[in-house]
């Protein structure tokens, strides 16, 4: 109920405006949301890609992070960053031991766009094979070292 | 209004949280937590303003105010100014019977009396003497809707109200099943959904992973040869597993918990425990249990402490006491070498001088044999002086 009524407000304001490069893919209801991103500066590892994040929700947003991977879907892949797997799970405190309920969709959004934006490195996490073999699919279960603050 | 109505009460609960709002409302009037305007404002330490139940939700995991991460915990929390309050409560909000058809707004605190009291849509008890039924407070006067009234059917007695929903079980009634299409009574429905050969169903094994679905009567077929049904033994054997790992671990951190506590001082202890001695209250007894409890922790791990260092004291001991030993072994053994050494020599020194006398001999014989030829029978007497001869300039070479 408290996480419904929440993000109704965040999808009706998110239908009035969006900041430029984030628009939204899909949210036919309050459990999952699929947001389109882009970078926008002229950043060659991302150059005239859209990359696509799916926002899980559980009953207890925005006091719980909600679990934000990104996806393959209609050609979209996963972008090359050093804090995101190839399965398309990414690292990022914000969206773990720092979460706030004060952030929203789009301060996500915003969040990870500015994080592709001011990568420069093409490769990803180490160890990406072994944990995109031992199948994690959520974040959630995953106590991440957020050991780099460079990014 | 009669006085009879005003004396009906409604008992139905105004959530607060769910009211919509006639006009949206300032956006520096809104939770920064749930985005709807305020409700029970109150403040934090560092200024921020919250509803009462977002930040307490918040504050549950993790101490930190939401909006500047600085740590915060409920004790700093504090009713905010009486006019944030005001302004939130002054705003004009939709009853929330709007649905049923109320169309009255009013400020957010006057809705809840508006419930109470006037609004035609909320529940009240029915007016009918003895009748403990719920009907809206317009239709509260009109007549009892729990009165028992004939099915046309089955002819089983039902109460006005339920009139409709008693339809969908009538025994005399029937429905077509929405996978089938064939007739089912009404009562016989829900035991044929569950064997309804046209209904889709998923893989017995979906909840580890399968994604396959189809209708029931091909299911087998899928069935028997699924990799997941095929692990779905073992799969639950491992689920089991983690839960009961996961208990484990959760017992044995909570007694992990217990004994880790930093060790009071012996003193601080002692003081702790005659002040408990002075306390009379009734909780006394709990707090020298404890720790009583904790000190005998405390000896025993400061006994098996110096065990410890004991044995280590005596570990080192035994090291000193064997390397001397092997010391000592090693000097005699050095001894016997020198010994062994000198001998040798001795021997290699008569080895040297039998074999130079030998080649002495040998020469010495061949030219004595000349001599002998010419000498005679003279010959043995020096022939063995030679010999000595010869070694000593050997020796001396």
């Amino acid at each position: 109920m408290f996480a419904q009524k929440r993000l109704g407000k965040e999808l009706s304001n998110i239908h009035k405006s969006l900041p430029p490069g984030i628009s939204i893919a899909s949210a036919s209801d309050f459990s999952n949301w699929k947001m389109d991103i882009q970078v926008l500066d002229t950043n060659p590892l991302y150059a005239d890609q859209i990359y696509r994040l799916n926002f899980k929700f559980s009953g207890s947003y925005p006091i719980e992070a909600p679990e934000v991977t990104f996806i393959k879907e209609d050609g979209r892949d996963i972008p090359m960053h050093p804090h995101i797997y190839s399965n398309g799970v990414i690292c990022l405190d914000l969206l773990g031991t720092n979460w706030s309920p004060v952030q929203n969709v789009e301060s996500v959004c915003m969040s990870i766009q500015s994080m592709l934006t001011s990568n420069t490195k093409n490769e990803r996490p180490p160890g990406d094979d072994t944990f995109v073999r031992s199948g994690y699919r959520s974040p959630r279960n995953i106590n991440f070292v957020y050991d780099d603050n460079t990014v | 209004m009669s006085p009879s109505r005003s004396s009906r009460n409604s008992l139905q609960s105004v959530d607060l949280r769910a009211l919509d709002y006639l006009t949206s409302p300032s956006a520096n009037l809104l939770c920064p937590i749930c985005h709807a305007p305020l409700i029970t404002p109150v403040q934090t330490r560092c200024l921020h303003t919250f509803c009462s139940a977002c930040i307490s939700l918040s504050l549950e995991r993790s101490s930190t105010c939401p909006v500047d991460r600085k740590p915060l915990n409920h004790d700093d929390v504090t009713p905010a100014p009486i006019m944030i309050a005001n302004l939130v409560n002054d705003l004009v909000v939709l009853c929330p019977n709007r649905e049923k058809g109320c169309t009255t707004s009013c400020a957010r605190w006057l809705v809840e009396s508006h419930i109470r009291e006037d609004c035609e849509y909320a529940t009240v008890k029915c007016a009918k003497e003895g009748c403990d039924g719920m009907v809206e407070r317009r239709e509260a006067e009109g007549e009892c809707v729990h009165e028992e009234v004939e099915c046309a059917f089955c002819e089983g007695a039902v109460r006005k109200l339920d009139v409709e929903l008693h339809y969908k079980e009538c025994p005399k009634l029937s429905s077509d099943c929405r996978h089938c299409s064939k007739s089912f009574p009404n009562p016989e429905l829900a035991a044929h959904k569950l064997i309804c050969p046209d209904e889709i169903i998923d893989c017995a094994a979906s909840h580890f992973g399968c994604s396959f679905s189809s209708r029931r009567s091909e299911l087998d077929e899928h069935l028997s040869h699924c990799h997941f049904v095929a692990l779905t033994p073992i799969l639950q054997l491992h689920t089991e597993r983690i839960e009961t790992l996961e208990l484990e671990n959760k017992a044995i951190r909570q007694k992990l918990d217990l004994l880790v506590p930093p060790r009071p001082l012996p003193t601080q202890l002692s003081g702790a425990t005659s002040s408990a001695a002075n306390d009379s209250s009734s909780g006394r007894d709990m707090t020298s249990e404890m720790q009583d409890y904790t000190y005998h922790l405390y000896s025993e791990y400061e006994q098996l402490r110096s065990d410890v260092e004991r044995l280590n004291a005596q570990i080192r001991e035994l090291d000193v006491k064997q390397d001397m030993a092997r010391f000592n072994e090693g000097l005699r053994y050095n001894d016997e070498m020198t010994g062994v050494r000198a001998a040798i020599n001795g021997l290699r020194m008569q080895l040297h001088w039998l074999v130079a006398s030998r080649r002495e001999a040998g020469t010495g014989g061949a030219g004595a044999g000349g001599a002998r030829s010419v000498a005679g029978s003279s010959a043995s007497g020096d022939g063995r002086r030679m010999s000595v001869d010869s070694v000593r300039q050997v020796v001396k070479l």
